[in-house]
């Protein structure tokens, strides 16, 4: 278990070092010479002789590697940079975004476990009915639905035809329904898939004949002995649609003007805004890596089998 | 029994998407051609009006058709989706073929090097890319076959470390055949099918994300009729016009269902051959 532990902590590390590098190349792909947008964002023309000085007192005439290190440096002492945009620490304008997109994240976690859950199960109870049928339909609409499609229609529907919800709304409790429920829907549908799925394989194992000849009522069978073992794969699913999670919410934000890290990085591309696209894309790969590694360990402790393998 | 009646309703469901894809292809291909207006044509004095048989999906805006800019912008969109799936899948099929043929060291750091991909949330990944690149169609495609190699690099390592130590391949190294002879020749054709279903399930995530990067301004641009941009611009008129939005998202999602359900049929049928059924 340890060992195991060990080696997972390792190549975390690896990636965690493979995540910034890649980040830091981002920079490279940027069209235009860093050292002349310096330059013009601060008011002075520039001329060949001061470009080569702005690269010296910038750092840019030194050897990528060298650079890197540099800006890891800086990196792990919080400092990202200024925005181009607003001219404030990059670290704070994430730090002020982040708390929204964490709200709506959270939320959309946790409606589509509320909803899935109960409806991926009774699918499965309940297999091959009318019920069944309709609830799969659904959910083969709902996986083909772009984000953006889902979130007009019921900006349309709910806050312009039916007037039950503002349009735009961060803050109030009801300006968060609209953003989550379009980040949920997609969700929802992959989750029952899932765990129909593993119910149903669940219900083929013995242990269930065994529970229902000892005359232990359905409703137990279901919602304490195979919602248990249920748990692990869902787990993993979170892990997954975590990534999904986080790429919707730039386009929800976008859409719905929630003021969270989705809409900055939006912004801050409108502006051509580096520094923070850069650490935009640190923060989330990290948050993704972290919930991720936090997850495996989850699936060790959830999962016996797991641990004696592990060593 | 029931094998026979399973195995009739997969053919027939082939047949069928098949049919769907193929007909969504003729209609991207020839779309533009088809378009009963100029999509690009903007007259004010037509500007919002709702559905009637002169225009059966409206007019936006600017007074254009917007049956006629959804029949000509599906070639963009679908078909750059197709150049994106076919450029990640060569390339990461590739990058896997030789990371399972090689294995060791080139192994270990080809691997890395997916994992480190795949640790960036893929859509968020694109949109990095996409706007440090600079917005335009083809730095979209760029960032889109960026962010979509990873998973046939994976795949195609799988599958050659699956087969690398049978006994055809060890016969056909015993006869002399080179490296490079054995992976084309023997390896290719047997580690086919299982990428292509993978890309034709990616075609609706690619378009799904292409649209995606359009609809935030980063992919193809306005005025291009480009379902992701069409929308885009239509959003702003989505009280006192809302059948641009509607119709444009109702021809993205039948799209999407059109492949998901070629890609699923195919999928079901290599299950089967899998098991031996």
């Amino acid at each position: 278990m340890i060992r195991a532990a060990g080696k997972s902590m390792g190549s975390f590390l690896v990636t965690l070092i493979g995540i910034t590098a890649l980040s830091f190349a981002l920079s490279y792909l940027s069209p235009g010479d860093p050292a002349e947008m310096w330059l013009t964002e601060n008011g002075i023309a520039p001329s060949e002789e001061l470009l080569q000085k702005t690269r010296e007192q910038l750092g840019l005439n030194r050897p990528i590697p060298v650079q890197y290190i540099a800006w890891l440096g800086d990196l792990l002492q919080g400092d990202m940079g200024v925005s181009i945009k607003s001219n404030r620490p990059v670290a704070q304008e994430l730090i002020k975004a982040l708390p929204h997109t964490l709200l709506l994240a959270v939320s959309s976690m946790l409606v589509t476990m509320a909803v899935a859950v109960p409806l991926g199960v009774a699918c499965a109870k309940y297999q091959g009915s009318w019920f069944d049928r309709l609830i799969q339909l659904t959910n083969y609409i709902f996986v083909s639905l772009p984000v953006f499609f889902i979130s007009l229609i019921l900006m349309y529907q709910l806050s312009y035809k039916l007037k039950l919800l503002p349009v735009i709304g961060a803050g109030s409790l009801k300006g968060l329904i609209l953003p989550v429920l379009a980040l949920s829907l997609n969700l929802i549908s992959v989750y029952i898939r899932q765990i129909r799925s593993v119910v149903l394989r669940e219900l083929q194992h013995d242990y269930v004949a065994g529970l229902y000849a000892r005359g232990v009522p359905g409703r137990v069978v279901f919602f304490v002995h195979i919602l248990k073992n249920t748990l692990t794969p869902i787990v993993t699913l979170t892990g997954i649609s975590l990534g999904v999670l986080l790429g919707g919410t730039i386009i929800v934000e976008s859409i719905f003007n929630w003021p969270g890290l989705g809409k900055l990085a939006v912004e801050a591309i409108e502006y051509r805004d580096y520094p923070v696209i850069q650490g935009y894309v640190v923060w989330m790969a990290f948050i993704y890596l972290l919930v991720n590694a936090i997850i495996e360990f989850l699936y060790l402790l959830l999962n016996p089998k797991l641990k004696r393998i592990g060593g | 029994m029931t094998g026979l009646d399973k195995q009739k309703k997969m053919k027939t469901g082939l047949i069928l998407s098949l049919a769907l894809v193929g007909s969504i292809l003729l209609l991207a291909l020839f779309g533009s051609h088809l378009a009963p207006h100029d999509p690009y044509k903007t007259n004010l004095a037509l500007a919002q009006l709702s559905p009637s048989w002169e225009h059966p999906f409206g007019t936006d805006h600017l007074g254009r058709c917007v049956f006629s800019r959804i029949l000509s912008g599906a070639s963009v969109s679908i078909f750059s989706a197709l150049v994106v799936v076919l450029v990640a899948a060569a390339f990461g099929t590739a990058i896997g073929v030789i990371s399972g043929y090689v294995g060791g060291i080139v192994d270990a750091l080809l691997m890395r090097i997916t994992t480190i991909f795949q640790a960036f949330p893929y859509f968020l990944l694109a949109v990095a890319v996409a706007g440090t690149l600079g917005i335009g169609l083809m730095n979209g495609m760029i960032s889109l076959a960026v962010v979509f190699w990873t998973s046939y690099a994976r795949l195609g390592r799988s599958l050659v470390l699956g087969i690398k130590n049978e006994n055809y391949i060890k016969a056909s190294r015993l006869c002399g055949a080179g490296n490079h002879h054995i992976v084309l020749k023997y390896m290719l054709p047997n580690i086919g099918s299982p990428i292509l279903i993978t890309g034709v399930l990616d075609i609706s995530a690619v378009i799904l994300s292409m649209a995606g990067l359009s609809f935030l301004g980063l992919g193809a641009q306005r005025p291009t009729a480009e379902w992701g941009a069409m929308m885009s611009e239509a959003r702003n008129y989505l009280q006192t016009a809302p059948w641009v939005v509607i119709f444009t998202g109702f021809a993205l999602f039948v799209v999407v269902v059109c492949f998901n359900y070629l890609g699923d049929t195919l999928r079901g049928l290599l299950d089967r051959k899998a098991t031996g059924k």
